[in-house]
């Protein structure tokens, strides 16, 4: 694995970090922080591409989230849940109407972006060949 | 049962004495060695960036307590923070190595001058460190700003400082020129990220759109492995082009040095097939080349290439031939798309480059007349063993510009060593011994002239041009 291969894992890692953050702040201070949207949608639409078919030009709606090494480690994490489920929880965070529901679907929501994070460290930790990586 | 606070206090303890142990090192930087201040400017913010995460560490095992839903993962976010601490602990020391006295700082200010002539990138500066690997080209630190920035975020620390590049060389290389020409392809990885990527990034999807319509839409995987896999062999061709614009053929010199393609000059393919290997992030040396060869004839370069009697002129002369037998080394390319039509998508992307690199430095094609007219008084200078900081052409004395001296020293290292060698003490140039000796020198009185000629310039531009 390169050098910058490695580092993309952990950028990775902290930028799944910095979201769970702002899903922390809704599930203890029912805040929902300016810039959550914006990062849900980009790994929903991570998520919703996850093994389908997907063009050249929609990764632009990913952002940083439409890198490799993303891409992988969230279809590795997906692998082990339901994809339909987990895209429902995280609309969930964004279209819930009462503070009860925001809490429920962000507390869901931080168990998979913990997910995330470690199979992302995972990766940076323990660097293997990108042939071994992919499928 | 473990107490989950205790850990949680034990964890953060840790943490805070290994990020401490790590700042502590900056702290000790005195006056002596030196560094630059853009070095300085990077270990200050290591520093400040250490003591705002101590500062984090020390409320966060409370914060942890407040609701009991959230509270495990909080505690995963000190693994994050571990682990980009670590990453900066692998360039701080390689940045502490990196003194004045351990960097070729003439040249590198001399490289740095060119790229602040860019308006995008006037007020671009670097931070060299140190590497252990004899390899300048797989050193790319574009993700540790980004990750520096991101872990900054979680602690609720300050950015790292707007226009601060990190690049690296071998640490063996500290007093030398040729290789570390090299430099301004490192520094080219920094101007890439800053100002062009995006509009490259813009024709790689064009290209990649292309091949869709060719082959149909790939899978998630497929298509993000395609796209950064064409992203990482652009930036590599941009920044070699970028570099040739930069400080002209000394850079193609410098590589073909550093991966002894020569062998390519004279050998059959089958001999030599490591430089005709397309890997994950790197593209073949052989492709490299022949892009190179490309731009010199486009600005104007190439007649004066011509002139030298040398290998690794030659092997940039064949490069245009021998691309044919490129291949893909990694099976990472999809099925679907298969490596003749990957291959393609590169190719049109590379010409492309070879258009829009030259564009980006409007003064790319500045030196070479100077270097025609001042190239040969500057050789004889070396020849006669002093150092070219002024040459007397035609009765008048001229101060070469740097990228001249930069490109002369090479033309003598490539032609005029034995010259040299005539004329010294008991010189003997068949020995390898005095040939390496003489270059080492010429290397000494290079980085000394172009250190000599930026002075003479800055004394220049205060005194209105009278030095």
């Amino acid at each position: 694995m390169g050098s910058e291969s490695r580092s993309r894992y952990l950028v990775f890692a902290l930028r799944i970090r910095k979201l769970t953050d702002s899903l922390i702040a809704l599930v203890e201070e029912d805040r929902y922080p300016p810039d959550l949207n914006n990062g849900l949608k980009a790994v929903l639409a991570s998520l919703a591409a996850s093994g389908e078919r997907t063009k050249v030009r929609s990764l632009r709606h990913r952002g940083s989230f439409g890198h490799y090494e993303n891409a992988l480690t969230i279809s590795e994490v997906v692998k082990a849940q339901d994809k339909t489920e987990l895209i429902q929880k995280l609309k969930g965070v964004m279209s819930s109407r009462t503070p009860a529901e925001r809490r429920a679907s962000a507390l869901q929501a931080i168990n998979f972006f913990d997910a995330l994070e470690g199979r992302a460290l995972y990766h940076y930790n323990h660097p293997a060949p990108r042939l071994a990586a992919h499928k | 049962m473990t107490n989950f606070s205790e850990t949680v206090q034990q964890e953060s303890a840790a943490l805070y004495r290994f990020v401490d142990s790590v700042i502590r090192r900056c702290a000790e930087v005195h006056e002596y060695p030196v560094f630059t201040p853009s070095s300085e400017e990077f270990l200050k913010h290591v520093k400040k960036l250490g003591t705002e995460t101590k500062e984090f560490l020390k409320v966060f095992p409370s914060s942890t307590e407040r609701d009991k839903d959230t509270a495990r993962s909080k505690r995963r976010k000190l693994n994050s923070v571990r682990s980009g601490w670590e990453n900066l602990h692998e360039y701080l020391q390689a940045a502490l190595a990196a003194d004045t006295l351990h960097v070729p700082t003439s040249l590198i200010f001399a490289i740095q001058d060119q790229i602040n002539r860019l308006e995008d990138l006037k007020d671009l500066r670097f931070t060299v460190f140190h590497s252990d690997q004899v390899n300048y080209l797989q050193l790319p630190p574009g993700t540790v700003k980004e990750a520096a920035d991101e872990l900054a975020y979680i602690v609720k620390g300050s950015k790292f400082p707007l226009s601060l590049g990190l690049i690296g060389m071998p640490y063996s290389q500290a007093d030398g020129f040729l290789l570390n020409c090299l430099l301004a392809h490192e520094m080219g990885h920094v101007a890439y990220q800053e100002v062009y990527s995006a509009d490259v990034t813009t024709e790689i999807e064009r290209v990649l759109e292309a091949l869709e319509k060719e082959v149909g839409i790939l899978d998630d995987q497929d298509i993000t492995l395609s796209l950064d896999t064409l992203k990482y062999w652009t930036e590599e061709i941009f920044c070699d082009l970028f570099a040739i614009c930069l400080i002209g053929p000394a850079y193609s010199f410098a590589l073909i040095e550093l991966t002894g393609a020569t062998l390519l000059a004279d050998s059959p393919d089958a001999d030599v097939d490591m430089f005709y290997s397309f890997m994950d992030y790197h593209p073949a040396e052989i492709a490299r080349f022949h892009t190179h060869l490309m731009l010199h004839k486009k600005l104007g370069w190439w007649p004066e290439m011509e002139k030298i009697s040398s290998s690794y002129v030659e092997v940039l002369a064949v490069s245009a031939s021998k691309t044919a037998n490129v291949r893909i080394e990694t099976t990472t390319i999809p099925k679907d798309v298969g490596d003749e039509r990957f291959l393609k998508c590169f190719w049109r992307i590379a010409r492309w480059l070879v258009k829009f690199v030259p564009r980006q430095v409007p003064f790319a094609r500045d030196a070479i007349q100077s270097y025609r007219h001042q190239s040969d008084a500057i050789c004889e200078s070396f020849r006669q063993a002093v150092v070219p900081s002024t040459v007397v052409i035609g009765g008048r004395r001229v101060h070469p510009d740097p990228v001249v001296l930069i490109n002369a020293a090479f033309r003598f290292y490539l032609e005029g060593v034995p010259k040299l060698i005539d004329n010294m003490e008991q010189g003997d140039r068949t020995s390898v011994e005095a040939r390496s000796s003489a270059a080492e020198r010429l290397e000494m009185w290079a980085l000394k002239a172009i250190e000599d000629c930026r002075l003479i310039r800055r004394a220049g531009a205060q005194y209105g041009g009278h030095t």
